[in-house]
């Protein structure tokens, strides 16, 4: 399975992509050739060389290690809320699922509810009322998607528990703990963890889309999201600012779709073969 | 000895055609050791009747009674030893297999929930069962979609009788396999029925593979069981229009 | 018209594995012929070879396969498009598969019919109504105006019988078209295409079942890997089978009368 997997160029693709995003993540303050944060109002819009290797950006703060510093706070950001995500999601959608017609009913409405609501304006609520900080957008993050992540797991659990094996697991003798910690969980995980990894490149772009707002980080946080916005000032004598978070964001998110996408066609390949 | 009484299962259909009887006001009752099989075609509630009378869906009215005593699908769900005694085969061999466990513990799984076996008894158990449905023991480690379809089927059955039942009830146990593994598997059957004396309960479409086996058979139509005969080889018993029709499919060779 | 299948070999390109090896059969307008065998004996290859749907990555096909002289093998893709579907029509085993879930039975005939004759609206909706209760669906009129789910498997395989006996088609492959079928409907559905027979169509069917082939009767082919093991008339075949493998075919397919035969 995984060395299949890792025959196939989109997976592998994807993979080094989130590996380089990863490593560059955790080895920021090694790569980087100045404090992200240093303000040098004496070198603005430096061009690139030297000292720093792509220039400088309005106040003098040296790009490439911002956007080094950046990985981080993507990164930092959304590992954790999706593992809340698929706690959340994998707890209340089975429970959904397994705890009888009314309780379905019930948490049905509720997501409905969250679903209603459009991130954004989530997020503004939240961060309106909490503050800026990093926790806090991730609260944003995980209020404004966590209905989606019961939705999704309550459908494969759904269909699974439809299925003849379940049926089969009941008349020898297993309880409902046993069919959904034996059957039903191990059957939908693979399912659900391709669902994950796209999702990543959505809290990712999420997550950067706030930031380039305004919500939620300190001002001068080398977040990407963050850093277009201030590269909005410069937008026409200096546009290669724009470009270079952009980039990242583009293939940071690239990476993790591309990725869930090939472990997608791994695990259903039924599907798609088609 | 499994009995049914005046056992009906209603499903809410759409606003329109309001509710419908999948199975209506069945009574019968299947005696110890006995071969029976019910024929049908789809649609006339005999997959309906086989989860009713295995416990896994309540009935809508009537009682289901084991020697004599009614029992519920609750009873089902917290009896171990209740629910060893009626086991069922599904259909679809290889959906009926979670496509995650491999056949040693397919067979294990009603092992560990309704029996407590030591390890060593459990392994023993389990070769001896696949021995006993000449499953090769090299299969114990494959996952059940690497299975042939007799294979499959092979390994629902090694289940069903692990739990050591004395009554089992086969659900459309051959549709899906051609006529040659069909015959093998029936072949299995009866010599299983006639080793470990359990009451049998056939149920299929086909009544040559009806006929080949049961010593009792009811046709059932609409959720109704319009013919129960006993059979002793002269089709000719059968007088219901819609037996006669399901007669018409069999194929007459001349001898 | 006539269609001769001669020396037809079916090899499956990535195993390099011969799945079919040198058949022949000829089947002409009126005549019917069945092919027999477990699954895995190439019978459905073989179908599909006739017409035209083997993957061509995944399969090769070598032979002769002619309808009335004209090899299909080595015809031009726009001539044998002219073929299917006209005088060559193909049943498949699931009829779904051949209809437009989201059309109504009635506007999918018509279309069909629309794009090969001058007829008026009111015209074809006369020759659709005849055929659907020539094909023996009860309520041609209801039928015209329904949706395919909300016809059974049995229904929907003789709807199928209805569109080949509008179109012109002489000769009807059909893959295992009752399989998914219970009984009365199986035997419904059989008659239709007797009906068809009657009308001067060609079949050649395929399926594991010697009762179906029993009811259509014809010519009978019995195959295994890959090969025909024996053939001749149906009442032949059953009464004085020469190959063991028919042998035990008959007697798995006909398990009640050796259960009378041991009484």
């Amino acid at each position: 399975m995984c060395k299949k997997l890792l025959k196939d160029p989109q997976a592998l693709v994807g993979l080094v992509l989130i590996v380089l995003v990863l490593g560059v993540a955790l080895l920021a303050p090694v790569l980087a050739p100045n404090d992200p944060k240093l303000i040098d109002t004496t070198g603005k819009y430096l061009p690139p060389g030297g000292r720093y290797p792509l220039g400088t950006d309005q106040l003098g703060r040296c790009v490439l290690s911002r956007l080094l510093y950046g990985a981080r706070y993507s990164i930092v950001i959304s590992i954790p809320t999706l593992l809340a995500l698929s706690v959340i999601g994998l707890l209340v959608g089975t429970v959904s699922v397994c705890a009888g017609k009314k309780v379905d009913f019930t948490l049905n409405m509720v997501c409905d509810v969250f679903i209603a609501f459009p991130a954004l304006i989530i997020a503004i609520a939240v961060i309106g009322v909490l503050g800026k900080g990093i926790e806090n957008i991730a609260i944003s993050v995980l209020i404004a998607t966590w209905a989606w992540f019961v939705r999704v797991v309550r459908s494969y659990a759904l269909t699974e528990m439809g299925r003849d094996y379940i049926l089969a697991a009941r008349i020898s003798g297993c309880n409902t703990m046993k069919i959904v910690f034996q059957h039903l969980l191990p059957n939908i995980i693979p399912q659900f963890l391709v669902y994950v990894s796209t999702s990543m490149a959505s809290a990712i772009i999420m997550v950067s889309s706030f930031a380039f707002l305004g919500l939620g980080l300190p001002a001068g946080t080398p977040e990407w999201g963050a850093m277009l916005n201030d590269a909005r000032t410069g937008l026409y004598s200096h546009p290669e600012l724009l470009l270079y978070p952009g980039l990242c964001i583009l293939l940071t998110s690239a990476g993790f779709n591309l990725f869930g996408e090939a472990l997608r066609d791994h695990l259903t390949p039924e599907e798609t073969s088609l | 000895m499994l009995e049914a009484k005046c056992l009906s299962k209603r499903y809410e259909k759409g606003a329109s055609s309001g509710a419908q009887y999948a199975v209506k006001q069945v009574n019968f009752s299947l005696e110890d050791g006995s071969f029976c099989a019910l024929v049908g075609e789809s649609g006339s509630g005999k997959s309906t009747l086989a989860r009713l009378l295995c416990g896994v869906l309540p009935p809508t009215e009537g009682s289901i009674l084991l020697d004599g005593a009614p029992i519920s699908c609750k009873q089902f769900y917290r009896n171990p030893q209740l629910r060893s005694k009626i086991q069922m085969v599904l259909q679809d061999g290889k959906s009926a297999l979670d496509p995650r466990f491999s056949v040693y513990r397919s067979i294990a799984e009603p092992l560990r929930n309704l029996k407590h076996l030591s390890g060593a008894e459990e392994r023993e158990r389990v070769y001896g069962l696949m021995e006993e449905l000449e499953l090769p023991v090299t299969l114990a480690q494959r996952k059940a979609y690497e299975l042939s379809g007799g294979q499959q089927k092979r390994v629902c059955i090694a289940r069903a009788l692990a739990a050591e039942p004395e009554i089992i009830i086969f659900d459309e146990a051959v549709s899906g396999l051609d006529v040659l593994l069909q015959k093998n598997v029936l072949d299995l059957l009866k010599r299983l029925h006639a080793q470990f004396s359990m009451s049998c309960l056939f149920i299929t479409h086909d009544m040559d593979a009806a006929l080949y086996l049961a010593d009792r058979v009811m046709v059932m139509q609409n959720g109704v069981i319009v013919e129960d005969r006993h059979f002793s080889g002269d089709a000719d018993c059968f007088t219901h229009p819609y037996s006669r029709l399901l007669l018409s499919s069999v194929l007459s060779v001349p001898l | 018209m006539n269609l001769c299948v001669k020396d037809l070999c079916i090899t499956a390109n990535r195993e390099n594995k011969a799945l079919v090896r040198g058949i022949g059969f000829s089947v002409s307008q009126g005549e019917s012929l069945i092919l027999l065998g477990q699954s895995g004996s190439g019978k459905t290859l073989t179908c599909r070879a006739v017409m035209g749907l083997l993957e061509p990555r995944r399969f090769s096909a070598r032979g002769e396969i002619l309808l009335d002289g004209r090899n299909l093998l080595t015809l031009s893709l726009r001539e044998r498009q002219k073929i299917y579907g006209g005088e060559l029509a193909f049943i498949p085993q699931n009829p779904m598969t051949a209809l437009d879930p989201s059309m109504r039975i009635g506007a999918q005939m018509d279309e069909t019919l629309a794009l090969h004759s001058p007829l008026s609206k009111a015209e074809r909706r006369k020759k659709i109504l005849e055929s659907l209760s020539e094909a023996g669906l009860p309520d041609a009129a209801g039928i015209y105006g329904a949706y395919p789910y909300m016809l059974s498997g049995g229904m929907l395989q003789r709807v199928l019988i209805a569109m080949t006996m509008m179109g012109d088609a002489k000769i009807v492959i059909a893959d295992e078209p009752t399989t998914a079928l219970d009984v009365v409907h199986r035997n419904e559905t059989i008659h239709s295409f007797l009906q068809l027979r009657q009308n001067g169509v060609g079949i050649m069917m395929v399926t594991h079942d010697f009762s179906v082939a029993v009811q259509l009767g014809g010519h009978v082919m019995i195959m295994k890997d890959g090969i025909i093991v024996e053939h001749g008339s149906v009442h032949e075949v059953l009464t004085n089978p020469r190959a063991p493998y028919t042998r035990a075919l008959i007697a798995a397919s006909s398990l009640s009368h050796t259960r009378t035969g041991e009484v």
